[in-house]
């Protein structure tokens, strides 16, 4: 059946979880392209050549081949054909569309929770998923600076909105002295502290430190 | 297919089901293609013939096909639905059911063969499975005992009984401490891959600064 290679191609996304993404497979995206040609060729070919029957039969007949509008002359067994194949031609560009568009809406997405790209899915980009990233990154840095058109705001920072200003987190690993608003702390795994929620934030995404539960 | 749908992957998925049409003129060049029963390369007229749902509206528009219910909406379908709508197993039936309904009857109305009763069906089969599944949800205990639960569920279905599920969790969260937030998203954000090469560390090094700088 056509189309089948295009929804294998979406389910591999699909099926995989939500932080992450499988390699990017050029070769099932140009065996859909190659499939889509196909297709296109056969198209093209069967509606070709019904036209030229019917013209022979015009000429034979003895009639004007120009005369008479333009439309399906062939029989409608050809025309059901005609259907499949470009039926499966606009399932196949839906089905790569979308598994690109999925992509990069995760892509996108993780600039917004981790702020670059974990290594695992950096090595399973295409050039030009790793570039879309890139100027995506670039686009949301500039609106978020301060100065001309942009917010000056970290807008990935704090999602929600805090309850306490200061929360309580734990030490993942050792980053040495930081200067917080609070004061200076000395992060040290294992340790946990009090500290202002905003600025806690880039840390926590960093896997640095961890917030406590039952104080958010 | 409605335009908001065509990004959707369930959507997608879901047109992938295979429904019983015949067609009405036949089919020359592919019938090896779509009738893997088929030795021929042209089908007679009034073959029958499984489809995949994406194929059949365009051609049950322009009346080459006559489209038929596939078995799980059939009349034993039915009759069961109507002796028990909740204990039936729609997941291994046909996981993405109603939105698979609403296509199907479109296109079978589109040509003439629509069966009046089936709309009606449709909205029962869900009213009372609807309702069983949103007064199991908040009483759930164990993940478990949800994942049985929602293995009997289609798609959409189960996508609502988990949101019950989280509405009572966040119900009984607030009737505890005033808090309806579920953990803070942050925490959920701790990432699982904590040993980073150094470009991490290098954007750890520049929180530091940026820190230091405020």
């Amino acid at each position: 059946m056509f189309g089948k290679t295009g929804i294998e191609l979406l389910q591999e996304v699909a099926q995989c979880p939500a932080d992450s993404l499988p390699a990017f497979n050029e070769e099932a995206f140009r065996n859909v392209i190659d499939e889509v040609h196909l297709q296109h060729e056969r198209l093209t070919s069967v509606y070709n050549e019904s036209r030229e029957r019917h013209r022979q039969r015009q000429l034979e007949a003895g009639e004007d081949p120009e005369e008479g509008g333009a439309g399906w002359r062939g029989t409608e067994a050809e025309a059901s054909e005609l259907m499949v194949y470009h039926s499966a031609i606009l399932r196949n560009k839906r089905l790569l569309f979308t598994y690109v568009k999925e992509r990069l809406d995760r892509i996108q997405e993780l600039r917004w929770t981790h702020r670059t790209l974990p290594d695992h899915v950096k090595a399973n980009l295409s050039p030009l998923e790793l570039q879309y990233f890139r100027q995506y990154d670039k686009l949301l840095s500039r609106y978020m600076r301060s100065g001309a058109g942009g917010v000056g705001l970290d807008l990935t920072a704090d999602p929600s909105p805090p309850d306490d200003p200061y929360v309580q987190v734990r030490v993942l690993r050792d980053y040495g002295d930081i200067v917080f608003t609070s004061g200076k702390v000395s992060l040290q795994r294992g340790k946990s502290h009090w500290l202002p929620k905003d600025e806690v934030h880039p840390l926590v995404m960093d896997g640095v430190l961890e917030i406590l539960a039952g104080n958010s | 297919m409605a335009s908001g749908d065509y990004y959707d992957v369930s959507a997608i998925l879901a047109e992938e089901t295979y429904v019983p049409a015949r067609l009405v003129h036949g089919c020359s060049g592919v019938g090896t293609v779509i009738d893997p029963s088929s030795d021929t390369a042209d089908l007679a007229p009034g073959t029958r013939l499984d489809l995949p749902l994406w194929m059949v509206p365009p051609m049950a528009g322009r009346n080459m096909l006559q489209v038929d219910l596939p078995v799980f909406y059939g009349n034993k379908m039915r009759r069961k639905m109507k002796a028990g709508a909740g204990c039936e197993d729609l997941r291994v039936r046909c996981p993405h059911y109603y939105s698979v309904a609403t296509r199907l009857h479109a296109a079978m109305q589109a040509c003439l063969t629509a069966d009046e009763d089936f709309p009606a069906f449709i909205l029962n089969t869900f009213r009372g499975r609807y309702k069983e599944l949103l007064t199991k949800a908040p009483q759930v205990e164990s993940s478990l005992e949800a994942s049985q639960i929602q293995n009997k569920l289609s798609v959409e279905e189960s996508q609502l009984f988990t949101a019950a599920a989280e509405a009572a969790a966040a119900y009984q969260r607030w009737k505890s401490n005033g808090d309806s937030r579920p953990m803070h998203r942050a925490q959920s954000l701790k990432r699982k891959w904590t040993n980073e090469g150094g470009s991490s560390a290098a954007a750890g090094n520049e929180n530091a600064a940026a820190n230091a700088a405020s």
